[in-house]
């Protein structure tokens, strides 16, 4: 039980862990964890506690790193690897980026379908409002707006609940490291791990660390934060997987569409299913789509040496506000390609993530342990090896993925 | 330019190649500091220690010594130096007389009484994209250059380097700059600054912080996202 003064001191500290958790059950969030759960059950249920825990693991360092250096993650990487490898890591975080920001403007454009407006109209409308917001400084005041639409997802687990769920097999498929060697299965796996662990949500949690100003001395309730918002992405992924095994696997039912996806809410809100999840869709999609760009610029502008911020104008910053517009034009403009397959870039992008997440974990990795960056905060033998272990599953992953994806075309 | 050397050969007066450049060591005093050693890479995790004494030439093409390698006197690392790559390449700085945190993208240094010092550093992009092996563009990018008087390193060796240096820029600053450097450093690094000043110019500086808007930190997400931020203590 902690004291009244921890718990004030607690509150002052929550945010960045929570949000970043939260941001994380976005539309391709939501995509893949149904795609999981659709087309293999609770098989694949063991990748998802997997990515959780490395959630976890890497968020508490990208927060530590924040709060003992006061400097984000591209920064930090120029500052410890030079100028070509800071160069390599921004790019990652560039391009896994707008892949998310097209993922979350797709899922503008499904919720749209469901609704039946267009995407050339659902789409650019977003862009701009949700651009106009975030550049004036007014997005605040509906913050809580997209943040309430996008709990709408905790209602997986009344929907997985009332579905009825197997938990032996639930059990057996958290536990039991069972993958089918099939190109298709490990893509899940990794858009399953690149979901999760997001790029853009490690340099989003270690600049928030660095605003709100925390010291060492928060470093404990900070972790209570990181932990609160990875197991809540957690236990929400887990029963979307769930509703989706129940009500999907069983018919054999593949996502097509936004509208296949909805489905798994049917147990709990019967033909009102598809309104439900293309609102809650929505709010996910504007609060990433509009966080996204603005943590890209920030990263470039910081590897460059260029503080800016929002107080900036273009002039001042014009670095800053070029990465913001080529993030958000290129997103919409692969969005609005006529025909355009939705749910394919809503989960491809994750599995995109996933690849250029191995260079920036591997920087996280050397960074952490770093005596001359983190001093006392630096990470030990058990923390470092934690990472490694998770560093070697990823890139097994995303190895084998690779074979896979080229031998057909040797043979 | 610090980046032209590095990585260059050092080759001892018999012609025989040591290794290659890997860092300068600088000592920190009164006025710009001068070159006291070089650390010289010799194989993969190996290396050594140059006294700049020993030193004949040092160029684009790489270090000339004027002594055989095995004349070479064995110096251990002195307590007060900054080695150049690891402590300012790159490295956060606060920048004093622009009032702003920016990055070092390269350190220049000028040949000055039969030595070599530490003068300025160039925070533009030119050093930036001249490192990423794009020359023709960096031609045309802009060099920022900031005086070595007025920067204040704000990472970690370097900072605490600076902080014990009596002549260093800080001990000179003015309370509103000084208010304005411990908003932008990460709170820990902000209170060692103020505890490292004089006390009346720190009183005076905490003072300025609480009143002026300008000296607050600027905030990434702070405009958009609404942060609960700890009062000052």
């Amino acid at each position: 039980m902690l004291r009244r003064s921890g718990l004030v001191a607690l509150f002052a500290v929550v945010g960045p862990g929570v949000l970043a958790g939260l941001s994380d059950d976005d539309a391709p969030g939501i995509t893949t964890y149904s795609i999981l759960g659709a087309d293999y059950g609770y098989r694949l249920l063991w990748i998802l506690l997997l990515s959780t825990v490395a959630l976890v693991l890497f968020h508490e360092l990208g927060a530590r790193m924040g709060v003992v250096t006061g400097q984000g993650l591209a920064g930090l990487i120029r500052e410890r690897y030079g100028v070509r490898w800071a160069a390599l890591g921004v790019a990652s975080l560039l391009l896994a980026n707008i892949g998310t920001t097209c993922a979350e403007f797709a899922g503008v454009a499904a919720s749209g379908d469901l609704a039946g407006v267009t995407r050339y109209l659902s789409v650019p409308a977003a862009a701009i409002g949700v651009s106009a917001l975030v550049l004036r400084g007014t997005f605040h005041r509906i913050e809580h707006v997209f943040l309430l639409a996008s709990t709408i997802f905790a209602t997986y687990i009344a929907s997985g609940l009332i579905a009825g769920p197997h938990w032996s097999q639930v059990g057996r498929g958290l536990v039991v490291p069972d993958l089918p060697l099939t190109r298709s299965a490990l893509l899940a796996a990794t858009a399953t791990v690149g979901t999760t662990l997001a790029p853009w949500g490690l340099a989003f949690i270690q600049s928030y660390a660095v605003d709100k100003r925390l010291t060492p001395a928060d470093l404990r309730y900070e972790r209570v934060d990181v932990v609160t918002g990875a197991v809540m992405t957690g236990v929400i992924g887990l029963f979307i997987v769930v509703a989706c095994a129940e009500t999907l696997h069983p018919a054999g039912i593949s996502i097509h569409d936004a509208g296949d996806a909805a489905r798994a809410l049917r147990p709990l809100a019967g033909n009102l299913s598809a309104t439900l999840f293309g609102a809650g869709l929505l709010g996910a999609s504007l609060l990433a789509a509009s966080i996204l760009p603005l943590s890209t610029a920030y990263s470039v502008s910081e590897a460059l040496g260029r503080e800016a911020a929002l107080d900036d104008s273009p002039r001042e910053a014009p670095v800053f506000y070029a990465t913001y517009a080529l993030v958000v034009v290129a997103s919409v403009a692969i969005v609005l390609v006529p025909g355009a397959p939705l749910v394919p870039i809503l989960f491809l992008s994750q599995a995109l993530n996933a690849v250029l997440l191995l260079p920036l974990v591997v920087f996280i990795y050397g960074i952490s342990r770093d005596r001359e960056l983190m001093g006392e905060y630096a990470s030990g033998r058990l923390g470092s090896a934690a990472s490694l272990a998770v560093i070697g599953l990823l890139a097994l992953c995303v190895g084998a993925l690779g074979i896979l994806s080229v031998l057909p075309l040797l043979t | 330019m610090l980046s032209e050397h590095l990585g260059k050969p050092v080759v001892d007066a018999g012609g025989a190649q040591l290794g290659t450049l890997a860092d300068l060591a600088v000592r920190l005093g009164p006025i710009y500091p001068p070159v006291t050693a070089l650390e010289v890479r010799m194989g993969r995790s190996s290396s050594r220690r140059v006294p700049w004494a020993a030193v004949a030439s040092l160029d684009r093409s790489g270090a000339r010594l004027r002594l055989r390698v095995r004349e070479l006197p064995d110096v251990p690392p002195a307590a007060g130096e900054l080695l150049l790559r690891r402590d300012v390449l790159d490295v956060q700085i606060f920048d004093v007389a622009g009032k702003r945190l920016t990055r070092v993208g390269d350190v220049e240094l000028v040949e000055e009484w039969g030595g070599l010092r530490l003068a300025a550093v160039d925070v533009g992009a030119a050093p930036i994209l001249r490192r990423l092996g794009l020359g023709p563009l960096a031609r045309r990018a802009g060099s920022v250059i900031i005086d070595w008087n007025d920067l204040h390193l704000a990472s970690g060796r370097g900072h605490a380097l600076q902080l014990e240096t009596p002549s260093a820029p800080l001990h000179s600053l003015t309370p509103d700059e000084l208010a304005e450097l411990v908003a932008r450093l990460p709170p820990a690094r902000g209170s060692e600054v103020l505890e490292a000043v004089h006390p009346a110019t720190a009183a005076e500086a905490r003072e300025l912080q609480v009143l002026t808007p300008e000296a607050r930190p600027r905030h990434r997400y702070g405009r958009i996202l609404r942060l609960r931020r700890r009062a000052p203590s």
